[in-house]
């Protein structure tokens, strides 16, 4: 029931519980509201926005103050502007006349404030405040021009939940700034910007000044598995100069992190490839793209039958799909991967077989709303900043938050309780979870009798791990392990979401490691309703989609098995398909090619000289390929030793879409011309297939694809779980959750509501037991287990932040985090250069004595910085899915001589 | 090794708290002893100064781990409270009192730090050494024999130390600050001095009636049969009995006890809260304190009333963080309240850390809150969501105090002192230029030179000012010495009543100087949030400083900024006082603003 009012005479309408001040906006009168973000809650700071309301003393705050029905609102009166201007003179005076201008690349609304009620000079004079804070990277905070409005500080607290920045002191002696007033690089800032964009003077302005754009476009942040929601603005030039957040994104929510905000200088780079190469007399010389792409094609029906592609997680859902359908019905095999190999393959694989689907059960939401989060083996403060503000908010609404890890996370900070296992000894500690679950009648047996099967197996083996033995095998207290099992089991209010990363997967006992967290969360019954969830945290951008597309080796598209139906559907579309058997995965791929079996390798968007564990041995291997292509936007590792290297476009300069973590499929759009000669992977692709087609007497129009929007059109004709999307509904609805099986459906925020999708409906319990912590464990020789990860200012390899300057300037060196009981014995010192050796390899690095890691276990993200990269050191000892361990190898450290760039790897060894 | 490069500097957000320095571990496990909620931040910082003098980053940290505030907030929020240090004092420390009332009486300019006010006025000048308080020289009482009484409080151990007599009872202060060390020999009735001088208080007794006259933690021989016979009257007729007797806030609003409970009452919550505010962080106010320290048990009853009548669930009392006797009274009075089946509803006191914005009450929720200590806009009133979201009604400790007599006596009973509009006693703190400061129970619309000749005793010199009010009151001329001590006449006249300080100042003193003092705390004391109040009383301070400068129009703009912009009470009233000096004392004005001060007083550069 509307509420009627009058603004300045005019009549409005507007909904019950709207401000005064919403009023008025909505009439188009103009009135200063320095201190009101649009996505904040009203605070009343900065009285600017004062009003006289008929019936009400004095001139209220319009931002503060509830319509109601019959209200008569001046604005415009001598009265009101009178008490208006006196504020805005004083908030004028709080600084010389920096706050007449414009800061470039930002807006002042003060200054439009001073316009509109005809103030020229203040007759307050400034008070001096010179505190400027140049210590962030990307931006300044200038309290010169700040107006103590404090939607940063919100933004920061109460928006992000980080806290990094307060308002500090009070009175006029007050200003915005970090603990102990240091700078903000000291401080717990992660340089999200969301203080930044909140800011309406200016005061927070960015350091890399650009023209000012023309072009505004709504695209999918291409970094991580959150799928932020971004503007891009561009200039004529085709610069991006600023990425923006985006608040209607489901996903995102108008957050961002320090990438998505402040990483894309890289498109721009001049570092872009923008020729095709090929290698000549030892050398990689530009070539036209006819020279490549018949080289190409040639050497690709050369090596048909030994071939193997690797698909790019960073790439769109359409490059993945054309990849796949050129392995499957070109080059007759299945020998289609990519880097989820590396992650969340024993997740995946785990997750099909018990649960029928391999994603993320539940909606971003339910972190938000559970009463209990066990996150297991993630730093997800580093990795999915954007969903761990998620987790922050459960916290603050009162919810339990468990984190299992055996080293410090920020997550910390919130826990409630940590589990601190031994590297390795994950399905134990699950396992006796799941016991104290039925030892004390806690688990949903419920849900256990009507919607899981294999009950009988896995409380078997389930038994076999009371408490008192789980805590000698892990390390973790019984009291711990008690406390834990119990908060999950029974939420005070809503349900338990299970979160899990790379410290789940990234063990030879991965995929174990999986159905160990995956049956804790089956008998607590937290699948299939809001507030619960199953959840594996998909890393990159696009590695759900990528394996949605069907760029794995045992599956077609959607996950449809590999079953003769399947294959004739797919023949009946795309007029052939290959009849073999489940294909390579990319770890098998890279020692197929060591032992000359694998001659040709198609790698696009892909770095495996980088990401593979023990990268001699991988370079070396890879090495011994006959024909490798490398595709990406970059020169990186793998290209360097690339036949022919194919200049692609990056995310900007393409159509397309992504799927994020949740499911949710959302598009990214073109917002300049591809760089150079580049051009966008789903069209290389097609070409280097029609190329290939032709050859072969295969009909290449299969391959004429007029626009990515058609090729998704094409893969959604086939794939059930996304048969309803399409470029068009995407881009009238925003972001869709698959299964969307029908253009009217809307998509499904939670999975297993009904049933899960295997033959009988139930979900089934696979019983696993605690095998040998790891393949390699320390011993005399190499007394320290390494533990490799990431962090959160440098993208996995670091291919593309390190052409991000404000990024390499905050994290320039790879640094291995040390106990200082360790760093004592070892003689190591804070920020000296130390050299790190396995068997396999030896790099040098620079220290960081901290207690975050426990006694005998070193941290070092994989990031490739000045020639120092973990994965010389991390062992290729696989999980029955392919998945290399690297989270637990063998090493010994030392202080290094002096610092500079990585001697060379040890010789390659077999493993 | 020696390095030619220097060492690469990479950004560490991930910074696990840093470990304390060893020999705290106490400390840090009575922290986390407190439950992991942000409500217990400021407890625990409190905890914390009050082991190691000051907050350290080490604790911050652990403070902000343990209740899940992140350590920059838990910096920003320790910054907002004045009595929280964020640097390490001095080892010795000194204050001295610049209080209006204390520089009457000659406080010495400080060579240390200065205080805004030590709450001792009765007995100033005041002065803070290494944490002991003292004020004016008094000759001691003699050895006093068993059964007679000394009067014993914050402002009497201030000029003596009373433990020196062991035979005599202690009992609470009847308010003759101005005896002190004062002791009876009839039980109360008559005091004496070591000068001779005999003193009775003053009569209409009803919140003062029983101190000085029992043990404090004793309580009168009636204790808690009115609220006994408050809980056979049910919640609705104490809420009417109130209502009729017209009981209106005690703490400077007068706004009516009855009307505010009615919202909460009338508001439906499955929790309700009743607030006592013994913060009084008003200079020159110490009434709250003298009543837990005299007769906490009457203090106690009266909020038992107030809640039973507002339908609480739960009591907080927040305390003034330096009130330590105050605080020890209450905490032991409560402990036999409970023992004696008082206490129904849960009773929870917390110590405040200072700041005069907490007379706000969404600045004091804020506060409890573990939030910065500025307030937020209302709507939504505290009545209808305050504490935690729930329905909460602030009251002060001098107005809980009237409930008792009230419920046992009646309303017209009430009625029968004070004014129609505003009746019964007000307690007034007079100080300054009188021969007898004290603190008085005084009814509602006496005359203000009654005040100042038959409770005070007259006064000392000639004076030419009052200052009434406090900072947000207002300076009056001798002229209107007849004005009725109460709201409207006062402000009829551009005055104001508020918490009831009263400071007449000798005419040697200049007005403009002290209505300056009054704006340099208003100045001080602004939390920040709202730009009129943080930048609008800098810049009348700057104008008052600087009068050859100013132009008074400006100074008129500003003030009506203040006034209509402020987002509280302490920017909405900043400039009372101003505009008081400017109306009553504009000749003094004008020839300030010629660049003279006839009294020697003001000069300029």
């Amino acid at each position: 029931m509307a509420l009627n009012v009058t603004v300045d005479g005019r009549a409005q309408q507007i909904a019950p519980g709207a401000s005064v001040l919403d009023a008025i906006n909505q009439a188009g009168v103009y009135v200063p509201q320095l201190c009101k973000d649009p996505d904040q809650k009203a605070r009343g700071a900065c009285r600017t926005c004062l009003v006289e309301i008929e019936g009400m003393r004095g001139f209220p705050a319009s931002c503060t103050t509830p319509c109601s029905d019959g209200m008569h609102i001046t604005v415009n009166s001598p009265a009101a502007e009178r008490i208006r201007r006196g504020v805005l003179e004083l908030t004028m005076g709080m600084h010389p006349d920096a706050c007449h201008t414009n800061r470039p690349n930002t807006h002042n609304d003060l200054v439009d404030a001073a316009r509109a009620h005809g103030i020229d000079e203040p007759r307050f004079a400034p008070l001096p405040d010179p505190s400027v804070d140049t210590s962030n990277p990307f931006f300044v905070l200038d309290m010169q021009q700040c107006i103590l409005c404090a939607r940063c500080v919100t933004a920061c607290d109460e928006v992000q939940h980080i806290g990094a920045i307060s308002l500090l002191g009070r009175g006029s002696v007050m200003k915005v700034g970090a603990f102990e007033d240091q700078p903000l690089r000291e401080s717990i800032c992660t340089s999200c910007g969301s203080c930044f964009a909140a800011c309406p003077t200016g005061a927070i302005f960015p350091k890399k000044v650009r023209p000012a754009p023309v072009k505004h476009v709504d695209t999918t942040c291409p970094y991580c598995g959150v799928g932020c929601g971004i503007k891009l603005d561009i200039t004529t030039e085709g610069l991006i100069t600023r990425s923006d957040d985006e608040p209607s994104n489901n996903s995102s929510q108008g957050m961002l992190c320090v990438k998505g905000r402040f990483g894309f200088e890289y498109v721009n780079h001049p570092d872009r490839l923008t020729t095709p190469l090929i290698r000549r007399n030892g050398r990689l010389e530009e070539a036209t793209w006819d020279e490549a792409l018949d080289l190409v094609a040639g050497k690709f029906v050369e090596y048909r039958d030994s071939f193997g592609a690797l698909a790019s997680a960073k790439g769109t859902n359409e490059d993945g799909y054309v990849i796949q359908k050129l392995v499957r019905s070109v080059m007759d095999s299945n020998n289609v991967d990519h880097c989820t190999r590396l992650c969340h393959s024993p997740s995946v694989h785990a997750m099909l077989q018990s649960l029928g689907s391999g994603a993320t059960s539940n909606s971003y939401v339910d972190y938000e709303n559970a009463g209990c989060l066990m996150v297991v083996g993630s730093d997800s403060s580093s990795n999915h900043p954007v969903i761990t503000v998620r987790f922050r908010r459960a916290v603050k609404r009162g919810a339990v938050l468990i984190v299992v890890n055996p080293k410090w996370t920020e997550l910390n900070y919130y826990a409630d309780i940590w589990l601190r296992p031994r590297p390795g000894t994950d399905v134990a500690l699950f396992n006796g979870l799941a016991y104290v679950l039925l030892d004390e009648g806690l688990a949903d047996m419920d849900f256990l009798n009507t919607r899981t099967e294999g009950f009988g197996e896995w409380s078997e083996a389930v038994r076999q791990y009371p408490p008192s033995r789980v805590a000698e095998i892990t390390g973790v207290a019984e009291q711990d392990i008690l406390a834990a099992a119990r908060a999950f089991a029974k939420p005070k209010f809503s349900g338990s979401c299970m979160i899990w990363g790379m410290g789940v997967s990234q063990h030879s006992n991965g995929t174990a490691n999986a159905h160990g967290v995956i049956n804790l969360a089956l008998a607590a019954g937290m699948a299939g309703k809001p507030g619960n969830g199953i959840s594996p945290l998909r890393g990159q951008n696009n590695v759900q989609g990528c394996g949605d597309a069907g760029c794995i080796p045992d599956n077609l598209p959607g996950y449809q098995a590999l079953t003769q139906a399947n294959r004739d559907k797919f023949a009946a579309a795309w007029g052939q398909i290959t009849r073999k058997p489940a294909g390579l995965t990319v770890t098998a791929m890279v020692e197929a090619a060591g032992r000359g079996e694998l001659k040709a390798m198609y790698v696009v968007g892909e770095n495996p000289f980088l990401d593979e564990a023990n990268l001699g041995h991988a370079r070396h291997a890879l090495r011994e390929l006959q024909f490798l292509v490398v595709q990406d936007i970059f020169m990186q590792e793998t290209a360097h030793a690339a036949h022919v290297v194919l200049p692609a476009t990056s995310f900007a300069e393409k159509e397309g879409t992504f799927t994020n973590s949740e499911r949710r499929v959302q598009r990214v759009r073109t917002a300049l011309r591809p760089i150079g000669q580049s051009r966008p992977d789903w069209a290389i692709t097609s070409e280097i297939a029609r190329r290939v087609c032709s050859r072969l007497g295969l009909n290449a129009s299969q391959f004429v694809y007029e626009s990515p929007a058609q090729i998704f059109d094409e893969m959604a004709s086939l794939t059930p779980i996304v048969a309803g999307i399409s470029h068009d509904r995407l881009d009238r609805e925003g972001g869709i959750q698959w299964p969307c099986p029908s253009a009217d459906h809307p998509g499904t925020p939670n999975l297993y509501v009904d049933g899960f999708p295997r033959p009988n409906g139930r979900a089934r319990l696979t019983p696993v037991h605690q095998g040998a912590a790891a393949v390699e464990l320390p011993d005399d020789e190499y007394p320290i287990i390494l533990n490799t990860g990431r962090t959160l200012y440098h993208w996995h390899g670091g291919t593309i932040t390190t052409r991000v300057s404000g990024l390499v300037d905050l994290v320039p060196v790879v640094e291995a985090s040390i106990n200082p009981v360790d760093a004592e014995t070892y003689g190591i010192r804070d920020r000296r250069p130390v050299e790190v050796t396995s068997r396999r390899g030896s790099i040098v690095c620079q220290a960081r004595v901290t207690s975050e890691v426990t006694r005998g276990e070193l941290f070092m993200p994989f990031v490739s910085l000045q020639g120092a990269a973990a994965n010389f050191l991390t062992n290729n000892a696989y999980d029955p899915n392919g998945m290399p361990e690297y989270k637990v190898c063998a090493v010994r450290i030392a202080p290094a001589a002096q610092p500079g760039p990585a001697p060379a790897p040890s010789a390659a060894r077999a493993p | 090794m020696q390095e030619k490069r220097p060492r690469p500097r990479t950004r560490r957000p991930v910074e696990s708290p840093a470990a304390p320095p060893p020999g705290n571990q106490d400390l840090i496990a009575r922290v986390q002893g407190y439950p992991r909620r942000r409500t217990y931040l400021l407890p625990a910082l409190i905890d914390v100064q009050h082991e190691l003098s000051w907050l350290p980053p080490w604790a911050l940290e652990a403070v902000g781990v343990h209740v899940r505030v992140p350590r920059s907030e838990v910096y920003g929020i320790a910054s907002s409270f004045p009595d929280l240090r964020l640097s390490e004092p001095a080892a010795e420390v000194t204050r001295v009192c610049r209080g209006a009332s204390c520089r009457q009486r000659g406080a010495a300019a400080p060579k240390g730090d200065s205080a805004d006010c030590l709450f001792v006025c009765g007995v100033g000048p005041a002065v803070e050494l290494h944490g002991r308080l003292s004020g004016r020289d008094a000759p001691p009482p003699p050895p006093l024999a068993e059964g007679m009484l000394l009067q014993d409080g914050t402002c009497t151990r201030a000029v003596y130390d009373s433990g020196q007599q062991r035979s005599a009872r202690k009992v609470g202060c009847p308010g003759n600050c101005w005896q002190a060390p004062a002791w009876s020999e009839d039980g109360g009735l008559t005091w004496l001095s070591h000068d001779g001088q005999l003193w009775q208080a003053p009569g209409n007794l009803r919140l003062l009636k029983n101190i000085g006259r029992i043990e404090p933690l004793a309580g009168a021989a009636d204790a808690y049969q009115a609220l006994q016979r408050a809980h056979s009257m049910g919640s609705d007729a104490v809420w009417r009995l109130v209502k009729d007797a017209g009981l209106r806030g005690r703490g400077g609003a007068y706004f009516p006890l009855g009307a505010k409970w009615e919202t909460a009452r009338s508001t439906p919550a499955a929790r309700k809260f009743l607030l006592v505010n013994a913060e009084e962080g008003e200079p020159g106010i110490y009434k709250d304190r003298h009543l837990l320290e005299g007769d906490p048990h009457r203090v106690i009853e009266g909020l038992l009333i107030a809640a039973l009548a507002i339908g609480a669930t739960d009591v907080v009392i927040f305390v003034n963080g330096e009130a330590h006797l105050a605080h020890e009274r209450l905490l032991a009075a409560l402990q036999r309240a409970r023992t004696l089946g008082a206490e129904r509803v849960p009773v929870e006191v917390r110590l405040g850390a200072g700041g005069y914005v907490l007379g706000e009450e969404t600045a004091l929720i804020n506060a409890i809150h573990g939030q910065r200590a500025e307030p937020l806009a209302r709507p939504p009133f505290p009545a209808v969501s305050g504490l935690y979201g729930t329905p909460t009604v602030i009251n002060n400790v001098e107005s809980l105090a009237n409930l008792p007599d009230i419920v046992l006596n009646g309303a017209e009973w009430f009625r029968s002192l004070g004014t129609s509009g505003n009746p019964g006693t007000k307690l007034v703190s007079l100080a300054g230029a009188v021969a007898r400061p004290g603190l008085y129970e005084v009814p509602l619309g006496v005359p203000l030179r009654s005040i100042v000749h038959d409770y005070g005793g007259g006064t000392i010199g000639t004076i030419g000012s009052m200052l009434v009010g406090g900072p947000s009151g207002s300076i009056l001329p001798t002229s209107l010495l007849d004005t009725p001590f109460d709201v409207q006449p006062l402000q009829n006249v551009g005055g104001v009543l508020g918490a009831g300080g009263i400071v007449p100042l000798t005419d040697d003193q200049c007005p403009v100087a002290a209505v300056r003092e009054l704006s340099a705390y208003n100045a001080r004391e602004s939390c920040g949030k709202c730009t009129p109040c943080r930048e609008g009383t800098v810049r009348m301070l700057h104008m008052l400083d600087d009068l050859p400068h100013t132009d008074l129009d400006t100074l008129d703009d500003l003030n009506d900024v203040l006034a209509f912009g402020s987002l509280c009470g302490l920017g909405q009233m900043a400039p009372n006082p101003v505009r008081a000096l400017l109306l009553h004392f504009s000749d003094i004005v004008a020839e300030h603003t010629r660049g003279g001060c006839r009294f020697g007083v003001c000069t300029w550069p």
